[in-house]
């Protein structure tokens, strides 16, 4: 068949776009979304003054006392698998962070959030989730940094702010970072969750303006805060005692995916593979390259990267395609598989600290995500979450 | 005119071209929820979208970057189902059903960037600078994006044909 001409591209996406009867304007809809927008500020308007009335009045000892609560509810478990096709054995529930509706749950804890929580870091026992309000469209949703204790209950908030998008916690859960709107600007913030030092900031890049992507690919272990606006990328420096400074290098048209220590992966998409490098003040340089090893898949097609994930030490990658869970050795070169079971939508994965990958999956039938916990050396996997009951449907959002 | 009334009648006239674009970038089941958060954003901004240089610009600019920023994570899924039905696609059907239709399928397994690229460039005949205007990136990271789309559409031709099972075999 011959290879499709520029005036193909062009007469499809035509033809394409005239097939489309758009509906009506949806102005009724839209009044709804800005009605309930001002009805919930109102609202919290109220509750803020009513918070504060009630504060006073117990202060000065009108109110009665305030007794604690019943016992608040044991941590939840993660349910038995309710799909029929789907019998793997329930394992352990992940200690991988994630959100199922508003509930946060990593391991036995659950954390209840105030709104559906749409994004989700980790570092160890420290947690930076987004409670997301989809009628909101302002920076109004909720950016939260907390730690989990040995008891699995949550800490004082490190961080509470309102932003637009998730941050990023750098490996050792010492620093987070956020954006921020100020008005037409958009402010970097980078906080040392100890508390022994001030703030950092910097102005973010681009033009300030409504929709605009900043993705937060990572901090180094050493501080360097790695992010992107749209697919252009900007490193800032952040070391304690420095100004704060922009760093050039990471590869034009080369997204930085994720941070590993001091390393950075990026990802020239499909069908070239990735990159490894460190970024500092000398720019890109590079360590990896996986052209010269990309693994070929299958019918001979080259593996696509767009969708695969990086371990925490940076040594291997995993992905699923077709079915089948993969896990490619940067080390050794080796590509070892292991067969999802039939039927199901295999997504994105995740590696758990003991080496064990999680895959986000859909089986088949009416039932929603799991994830499923698979070893790959010794081929074996398990259910290691699936939600039940009114969130079944739901899907995860779950940490990288 | 007040601003109420202006957005009404800009949203009235554009609408249609707007969700035009967000089924070109997102498909038709999620086009509307797309073009409508789009529009709503734009309202939410409206002061600054009418004072800006191209109005529509400015909202081609929230729909793209809402595209891109927002379902990444379904779409990635999406992408994977999209590549093994291509499989079956190709070792099934007779070379008349294939051609332009097929081009589209492979177009919609593109990546988000580099199909926002494409349709930019292609439908909506916008320059690299004025896609990288949108995007917020530089003219050479379109060119990238585009060279990178363009040579994945071969190859996932190439690859069709030569595949066992494929047209060819």
């Amino acid at each position: 068949m011959p290879e499709p001409t520029l005036e193909d591209l062009r007469v499809v996406l035509q033809a394409r776009a005239d097939q489309v009867v758009p509906p009506p304007p949806p102005f009724p809809l839209l009044r709804d979304r800005v009605t309930v927008r001002r009805h919930r500020r109102r609202v919290l308007a109220v509750v803020a003054v009513a918070a504060v009335v009630l504060g006073v009045l117990a202060s000065i000892g009108l109110g009665r006392t305030m007794r604690a609560g019943p016992d608040l509810p044991g941590p939840a478990h993660t349910g038995s698998p309710t799909n029929t096709a789907f019998r793997l054995e329930q394992g352990a529930p992940p200690r991988n962070a994630y959100v199922v509706g508003r509930t946060l749950h990593v391991g036995d804890s659950t954390v209840a959030l105030s709104g559906l929580g749409s994004g989700v870091a980790q570092a160890g026992a420290t947690i930076m989730v987004l409670e997301g309000d989809d009628r909101c469209v302002d920076p109004c949703d909720l950016l939260r940094v907390f730690q989990l204790g040995p008891d699995g209950l949550p800490g004082p908030d490190l961080v509470h702010v309102r932003a637009t998008y998730l941050g990023a916690l750098d490996g050792s859960g010492r620093y987070a970072a956020w954006e921020e709107q100020h008005g037409r600007q958009n402010l970097l913030v980078v906080r040392r969750l100890d508390g022994t030092e001030p703030d950092r900031t910097a102005m973010s890049p681009g033009p300030p303006w409504s929709g605009e992507t900043f993705e937060m690919s990572g901090i180094t272990d050493d501080g360097r805060l790695i992010g992107q606006r749209a697919v252009g990328d900007w490193v800032w420096h952040f070391a304690a005692d420095e100004p704060v400074r922009r760093l050039v290098g990471v590869p034009e048209g080369m997204p930085v995916r994720q941070v590993f220590g001091n390393r950075a992966a990026t990802y020239r998409g499909f069908p070239t593979g990735w990159k490894v490098g460190v970024i500092d003040d000398r720019g890109w340089t590079e360590e990896a390259d996986s052209a010269a090893t990309l693994p070929v898949l299958y019918d001979g097609s080259p593996l696509s990267t767009e969708g695969a994930v990086w371990s925490p030490d940076g040594q291997r990658v995993s992905f699923v395609e077709r079915n089948a869970l993969n896990v490619y050795s940067a080390i050794d070169g080796v590509l070892r598989q292991m067969q999802l079971p039939p039927g199901g939508l295999g997504a994105d994965t995740y590696f758990e600290d003991n080496g064990h990958v999680l895959a986000r999956f859909l089986p088949p039938g009416e039932g929603g995500e799991v994830l499923v916990r698979c070893d790959v050396e010794r081929r074996d996997c398990e259910l290691a979450a699936s939600p039940t009951g009114p969130s079944s449907s739901a899907q995860f959002v779950i940490a990288d | 005119m007040d601003l109420e009334e202006s957005f009404t009648a800009y949203a009235g006239a554009r609408w249609p071209a707007l969700y035009r674009l967000a089924v070109l970038l997102a498909g038709p089941s999620d086009a509307d929820d797309l073009a409508q958060q789009a529009l709503f954003r734009a309202y939410c901004a409206w002061e600054r979208v009418c004072g800006a240089a191209s109005p529509d610009a400015y909202v081609r600019r929230i729909l793209v970057n809402a595209y891109i920023t927002e379902g990444k994570r379904q779409r990635r899924a999406l992408d994977l189902v999209v590549r093994r039905d291509l499989v079956v696609v190709n070792g099934s059907l007779e070379d008349a059903f294939v051609g332009r239709n097929d081009l589209w399928t492979r177009i919609e397994a593109l990546p988000p960037r580099q199909r926002a690229v494409i349709v930019l460039r292609y439908y909506e005949d916008l320059s690299e600078a004025a896609i990288a205007e949108v995007l917020g990136c530089a003219p050479g990271t379109v060119k990238a994006h585009a060279a990178a789309a363009l040579k994945s559409l071969r190859i996932s031709f190439e690859t069709a044909d030569t595949a066992p099972g494929g047209r060819d075999a």
